[in-house]
């Protein structure tokens, strides 16, 4: 009688255990299972990134944090290969970690109380590399809010000065902490970004750049950020971006299709001055472009984020038969984001002839 | 003043909807006046913040995706207890499915009726109703209910959707929270409104007289400082306008309106009250639905109220800047540009076809003096309106300020800043009578704070620091509000003013602004360049 109450007990323990292991986030069945959401979480464009940077954002406030468990799941699979969790669109999860970073930086009233949180997670997680990031990322952000988003002549002195002694802690802490925060791509973008502010040799930052983009190829963010530093505003050329894009292309053809293309003059879009123009300036050409949007929207075909942002540049490349045909798939999903100044959608609507105007 | 160069700008939902809010607080209980108002930084601080905030007005479509939201904000607090972790994932799955069958479109052309309500319970905090309602629309559509004071000044400080599902014929439960603050007080009206799930338009509503006497609430709040409290509803004159139109309340607009325009009140800052009105205005219509915007001032239309030619000229405005973009833009697109003068067109004829207004409210020569410089109409025109105006109204400051914006404009286009010094001085002299010399340094500093971060108006203009010092000296003792204190002590860091940057210092880190303070002159660096320390 004992054995068989034992036998029944050893059998409710085990289909306890057996159902909580098949809860467990780290039994993952396969990758659709380790980055799945939930359906009425937003996954696609400016949403998508706001929902999971403040879930990044409220996981740095933790003490101690578990944002190393949250990214590693979010880019490695069971056999910890690099695979990672993607938008809908196509861009990784993990790419909201740095404006994570910014954003638990604005919660602190000050800058040093920030620091003091950050520091009371390093205490409790030694060796982490998110963490290792945050720091850096702490000084640049500080060296930024010294310097200010303007022109160089809108600078104050304290403030280059300021900037610049930022900028050598973020070097420090990259540096010192590579062996293990490399193991995050975000390393090679932070890294980007601090050589090319103190105005190190473009060698040496090019070279970082290509172990990044090696190791991490399908990692978008860090070729957006050379791509930044390679162009007309930061002292490039249209010529050196454009040959960024060929060889990023080429560096992510396997896996990526014709799409990078499209991904890194969208992103060289981003970042023009005023008064500048994409097709009239830079090397773009549309039929790439367009190309490579074909190629995203079938891989990513869930995503009105990329098929808006399709429709706004087939404004701005002056596409009226494409432009009409991805106007009539959006419909009333317009994403004002995905629209801008010199291309939005009512200037767009009414240059085509896609009349919703307001009598 | 114009409303698209402002800084002021009422906050829309997809900038609310990230913010966290303590457990504590009720899901769904706080307003834009609190979004508006309360810090972000205090919202956001610590671990426990796991809710998603998302105002009354402007999030309610978002209501069904709400409860989602709140599982994976739940899910990334039980971080460390798995079994927590997953239980919540398992219910979530749940709720997923039950609620999926909420996304569907609706048609407004169905029926919908609120026919009575009855008191079931109160508490300081809420009253709870049942409410009788027929939704024989086919499709699912939400409810809430609020209260307000007959002006329309005092009203519940967040609303409780529920919803109502396709078919549902019956009573439906309705709770309707207190005002804000925890002291005693009265509200006369109560509103209960029917919309769409999807994007918040209000299908039907329904007005009942209904006095009540809201008990002190024993709940303790923070002290904060005068400017911040949320129960100083006269303080927040654009919130109070902007939450009545949304509300589709047109008389209590009126009320507000007749109050304000009769009275020259001013805010917590010294700002104009009635200017509360046109900033509302541009804060009204969501860019993605220019003519359900339209179709609600037409709604508001049948009313009769003269402030809807207003109300219909700024559509116009803000419809034509819509096309042309950025007012810092010099390089526009010819054709968005002749659309942009089009749209203006209709904007000058509504403010003319209605010119009545002029004699009513100094509102209409704003408007209309914004039309005339946005439609580059010729200078001699424009100072003709403006003296007009100035000389019927003088103290009304955003007419100033919109001839400031004339003569530099944000754009940078051949400013004329001696035109700009000697409209400030006039203005000053003009509004001494009751401003004192207030209005130089708050005219130089909206200027300045509207211009690219490279303007430096102690490098180009003729502004003198000594006199721009007595003028916020004499800001802060009429007004001593957080926003004025950053003004002042940003300008006195920038210009190089050590004790007086230092004297203001303790006052200012205790009640930082920081959207006073543009990206090269933080705290944080002016705090630096005057203590040397690192």
């Amino acid at each position: 009688m004992a054995l068989i109450r034992k036998c029944k007990d050893v059998f409710l323990y085990g289909t306890v255990i057996l159902l909580l292991g098949s809860l467990m986030p780290h039994a993952y069945a396969n990758d659709k299972e380790r980055c799945r959401i939930n359906g009425n979480i937003p996954n696609d464009g400016p949403a998508g990134e706001s929902y999971q940077k403040d879930k990044m954002t409220q996981m740095l406030l933790d003490v101690p944090s578990p944002i190393d468990m949250y990214i590693k799941d979010w880019s490695r699979d069971d056999q910890n290969n690099f695979s990672m969790c993607l938008f809908d669109d196509g861009r990784p999860w993990i790419s909201t970690l740095r404006p994570a970073y910014e954003q638990s930086f604005d919660i602190f009233k000050d800058w040093s109380q920030a620091l003091n949180q950050l520091n009371r997670n390093k205490i409790k997680n030694q060796k982490s590399a998110s963490l290792a990031l945050q720091e850096a990322d702490y000084w640049i952000q500080y060296a930024w809010d010294a310097r200010g988003r303007g022109f160089g002549s809108s600078v104050t002195d304290e403030g280059w000065k300021l900037f610049r002694e930022r900028l050598l802690k973020a070097e420090k802490i990259l540096v010192d902490t590579k062996p293990y925060s490399s193991d995050l791509p975000m390393w090679y973008d932070e890294m980007i970004v601090v050589q090319s502010a103190l105005d190190r040799s473009p060698v040496e930052r090019d070279k970082v750049f290509l172990e990044g983009a090696e190791k991490f190829k399908t990692y978008y963010p860090t070729y957006f950020t050379i791509l930044n530093f390679l162009s007309p505003k930061w002292g490039g050329s249209w010529g050196a971006v454009d040959n960024l894009v060929t060889w990023s292309v080429n560096n992510t053809k396997e896996t990526e299709g014709k799409s990078m293309y499209t991904r890194m003059y969208w992103a060289a879009y981003q970042g023009l001055p005023e008064g500048t123009k994409l097709f009239r300036d830079s090397y773009v050409s549309w039929p790439k472009m367009k190309a490579g949007f074909d190629d995203l929207m079938q891989r990513f075909p869930n995503s009105n984020w990329n098929l808006n942002n399709y429709a706004k540049f087939a404004c701005l490349a002056n596409d009226k038969k494409t432009f009409i045909a991805l106007r009539k798939k959006i419909g009333t999903n317009i994403i004002p984001d995905a629209w801008t100044l010199d291309a939005n959608q009512d200037l767009c609507d009414q240059k085509f002839n896609f009349s919703r105007s307001v009598k | 003043m114009s409303a698209y160069g402002q800084k002021r700008t009422v906050a829309k939902c997809k900038d609310i909807q990230n913010f966290l809010v303590s457990p504590s607080q009720n899901i769904f209980s706080r307003s834009l006046s609190d979004v508006i108002k309360s810090n972000n930084k205090n919202l956001m601080n610590k671990k426990n913040f796991v809710f998603i905030l998302y105002s009354r007005q402007l999030c309610r479509n978002e209501f069904l995706s709400f409860f989602s939201l709140v599982f994976e904000a739940a899910k990334t607090n039980f971080h460390q207890f798995y079994f927590l972790k997953n239980i919540i994932r398992f219910f979530q799955l749940f709720l997923l499915v039950s609620l999926s069958f909420a996304s569907e479109s609706y048609a407004t052309d169905q029926k919908i009726s609120i026919d009575a309500f009855k008191f079931i319970k109160a508490s300081p905090e809420a009253v709870d109703f049942e409410v009788s309602i027929s939704n024989g629309t086919g499709q699912r559509l939400c409810v809430m209910g609020f209260a307000k004071s007959k002006d329309g000044i005092i009203r519940s400080y967040g609303v409780r959707q529920n919803i109502i599902e396709q078919g549902t014929d019956g009573p439906t439960s309705i709770q309707v929270l207190r005002p804000y603050g925890n002291n005693e007080t009265q509200t006369e009206i109560l509103f209960f409104e029917v919309f769409s799930c999807i994007d918040s338009e209000v299908l039907s509503t329904k007005v009942y007289s209904w006095p009540y006497d809201w008990k002190p609430s024993p709940k303790t709040v923070k002290q904060l400082p005068p400017e911040e409290r949320l129960d100083n509803y006269l303080d927040y004159p654009t919130n109070l306008f902007y939450e009545n139109i949304l509300d589709e309340d047109f008389d209590r607009v009126d009320i507000l309106f007749d109050k304000w325009n009769k009275k020259g009140s001013k805010d917590v800052s010294g700002n104009s009250s009635l200017a509360g009105f046109n900033q509302a205005l541009g804060s009204i219509c969501d860019p993605r639905y220019w003519e359900k915007c339209l179709s609600k001032i037409k709604h508001w239309k049948r009313t009769n109220s003269p402030l809807t030619n207003l109300a219909e000229a700024k559509f116009w405005q803000l419809y034509a800047w819509n096309i042309r973009g950025s007012r810092y833009s010099k390089d526009i697109d010819p054709f968005a540009m002749k659309i942009f003068l089009n749209r203006m067109t209709k904007a000058t004829q509504i403010l003319q076809s209605s010119s009545s207004l002029k004699n009513i409210t100094p509102i209409w020569y704003e408007t209309y003096l914004e039309t005339m410089i946005d439609a580059n109409k010729d200078v001699k025109s424009i100072e003709n309106l403006f003296n007009e105006a100035t000389r019927k109204y003088p103290n009304y400051l955003p007419l100033y300020s919109v001839m400031a914006n004339f003569w530099v404009p944000v754009s940078g286009d051949h400013p004329n800043w001696h035109k700009l010094d000697e409209l400030i001085n006039k203005a000053t002299a003009f509004t001494y009578d009751p401003d004192e010399d207030s209005n130089y340094a708050r005219l130089y500093a909206e200027v300045s704070q509207q211009q690219r971060i490279e303007v430096d108006i102690f490098r180009d203009s003729p502004v003198l620091w000594s006199k721009m010092k007595d003028s916020f000296n004499t800001i802060i003792r009429l007004y001593p509000s957080a926003n004025n204190l950053n003004s002042y002590a940003y300008f006195a860091c920038k210009a190089n003013d050590k004790s007086t940057f230092l004297t203001l210092l303790p006052k200012v880190s205790k009640r930082v602004v920081p959207e006073i303070w543009p990206g090269n002159y933080s705290v944080d660096l002016c705090k630096h360049m005057f203590t040397q320390k690192s």
